[in-house]
């Protein structure tokens, strides 16, 4: 009787201090970051961190954006970098993407509003920009040759700043974590021994997941239609645009992608988001990454392995 | 009949749980922060902001948040325990004025899944 | 606990577990009539006076007799006291859960403890289920968990108090064989 009661209270109290996480959301990059904790793995060193390099990259972007013709801009590490994957991004997705995609989509209004078609004149100039204007590089300083030129690399700098949350936290000696910048999220070690649980989010209810995978230090991203969007004339204008129709990308209605670091599951998925189905599933082989396709019809399609992640 | 010392360990160790209890209710998931009012629950922004809560509540309420995180910071109800609970952050963390019928918390998505993080 | 047995020895059978069930139960409905008019710093809180009954039962008698005072002291004192379809909806559920536990308690670990930390958890448990079918039943907003360490750390205090105005009680019993 003695060792049931000592048992009882000891089974008690080790559910109680099983690995015991905290999260912590705070607003960065334009949505909101969630990070899941231990205590004390640094979280202000994190989030200056997040800030520092969300600075870098929104500055160099509204410099340019905003220039006149003519001007030059010095390109840091950072940026060096940022430019190698967009144009690694453009091929995968045969000229689809590109980070000149902002000249036109921000016309439109995005990425934050107020939404509104552009009119056909500022339409025209600005896929005249994008067609005959590529960015200009001239002694490694990036020279912009038209003004209405823009860029944004909003695809996938927001899954690299979550690598870099990552890596300062593991610093800290954090063993395990989520970092989920609005849904790109990078989970690393393991949680009660098992693997993170991730589910993908349905298009058409926030509550309701489409798939759950169980993933240790990978990275889950998901493009899709319905978080930023506006409806005119009972059109989507979804915010992810395909550069060689010049229209809003519509094939799917979300596209979620699996990789070894974020910036990869964040940039792929924007990717694919734009790859009709078999150009999909022959790039996934090449890049290695499992991807879930949700289509206008309800359908899942699971490539590259992504099954071998559920449960 | 007197009290024993198990009497003790247990009632220290109840008093311990105090704090824990409130997990096995809450869930996890993305969360919003939630003001409810006697005129209903309306979703703050996780943005820096004091809000004055007098027109909402008729009472005078500073409402702060800062950093992900959010406070009653003046209240003028007698008790004053929203006051004194700090700040909210976690899912589910609330910090409540009953005589006002103010209330501040962390709302997540269901977690019936028992899912540890959402991509969307 | 050897004064049960011996208060169980002296007691023939049957009439005297009877009545006392009937004096606990009483006892119960008195003190839980009583404690409304009793304010405690947080509102809605009551001592926990009627749970001195069941733990008297728990102690002395058996697993039946308490849940029979539970039971019947979780219907009638709201039917006095009014507002019965919520109270009964809240409270049983309290009531009966923290019975249970409390005498899986007592049934475990009675021969370390007494009715003092049966108390304590009896008080804190009655909170809990509160709490919850209160949140599942009429609020239906997280919000009020929120609140729940407060309570439950008042309760708890509630139920020691309680909880060693049950030895007090038990020991005066023995005392008077």
């Amino acid at each position: 009787m003695r060792k049931t009661a000592l048992l009882l209270c000891v089974v008690l109290f080790a559910a109680a201090c099983t690995d015991k996480f905290e999260k912590r959301q705070f607003y960065a990059m334009g949505t909101l970051v969630e990070i899941t904790h231990k205590k004390d793995a640094g979280l202000k060193q994190v989030i200056r961190t997040i800030n520092e390099y969300e600075e870098q990259v929104k500055s160099f972007e509204n410099e340019y954006n905003n220039a006149p013709a003519g001007s030059s801009f010095p390109i840091n590490p950072l940026w060096e970098v940022l430019f190698k994957k967009s144009y690694d991004y453009k091929a995968l997705s045969k000229d689809r993407f590109d980070i000149r995609a902002m000249s036109l989509t921000s016309l439109y209004g995005f990425p934050e509003g107020s939404f509104d078609l552009p009119s056909p004149e500022k339409y025209a100039a600005a896929v005249d920009a994008i067609k005959n204007k590529p960015l200009l590089f001239v002694d490694g300083k990036l020279v912009k040759e038209d003004e209405r030129l823009k860029i944004s690399v909003g695809a996938f700098a927001k899954g690299m700043i979550v690598d870099k949350a990552v890596e300062v936290m593991k610093k800290n000696g954090a063993e395990s974590g989520i970092v989920n910048a609005g849904g790109d999220l990078y989970a690393f070690g393991k949680k009660n021994k098992s693997r993170w649980r991730v589910g993908i989010r349905h298009p058409d209810d926030a509550s309701k997941v489409i798939s759950t995978i169980a993933i240790s230090d990978k990275a889950v991203a998901t493009s899709g239609d319905y978080e930023r969007f506006f409806m005119k004339n009972g059109i989507r204008y979804s915010h992810i645009f395909d550069m060689t129709t010049m229209e809003p990308a519509s094939l799917y209605r979300s596209v979620s992608v699996i990789a070894d670091n974020c910036e990869t599951a964040d940039g792929l998925s924007t990717v694919f988001f734009l790859l009709p189905e078999t150009d999909a599933a022959e790039v996934c082989k090449r890049t290695g990454t499992p991807v879930l396709i949700y289509t206008h019809d309800g359908r899942l399609i699971k490539l590259c392995g992504w099954e071998s992640f559920e449960n | 009949m007197k009290i024993k010392a198990a009497d003790i360990v247990v009632i220290v160790l109840l008093f311990i749980s105090v704090f824990f209890i409130k997990n096995l209710f809450t869930p996890s998931g993305a969360p919003s922060l939630v003001l409810v009012t006697e005129n209903g629950e309306k979703n703050i922004p996780f943005h820096n902001h004091l809000y004055d809560l007098r027109e909402e509540t008729g009472h005078a309420m500073i409402l702060e948040v800062k950093d992900g995180r959010a406070r009653i910071k003046e209240s003028d109800c007698p008790a004053q325990i929203c006051v004194l609970t700090g700040w909210v952050s976690a899912c589910g963390d609330a910090a409540v004025c009953i005589p006002n019928k103010v209330a501040v918390y962390v709302r997540c998505e269901d977690d019936d899944k028992g899912l540890d993080a959402i991509s969307r | 606990m050897s004064d049960v047995k011996m208060m169980t020895k002296d007691l023939t059978p049957y009439q005297d577990r009877t009545a006392l069930i009937g004096v606990f139960t009483a006892l119960s409905i008195v003190f839980g009539i009583a404690e409304n008019f009793i304010g405690l710093p947080l509102p809605g809180l009551r001592l926990g006076l009627a749970n001195i009954g069941i733990m008297l039962a728990i102690t002395m008698l058996d697993f039946k007799a308490a849940f029979a005072v539970a039971f019947l002291k979780a219907i009638i004192v709201p039917l006095v006291t009014g507002n019965f379809i919520v109270k009964v909806s809240i409270g049983l559920p309290a009531t009966l859960a923290s019975t249970f536990l409390m005498l899986t308690y007592f049934k475990l670990c009675g021969r370390f403890i007494t009715s003092v930390s049966m108390g304590a958890l009896g008080g804190l448990v009655h909170i809990t289920v509160q709490f919850f079918m209160a949140g599942i039943l009429y609020i239906q907003s997280p919000a009020i968990y929120g609140l729940l360490p407060y309570f439950a750390a008042v309760s708890t205090a509630c139920g020691i108090f309680t909880g060693y105005t049950a030895l007090m009680i038990n020991g005066y019993l023995k005392r008077s064989q």
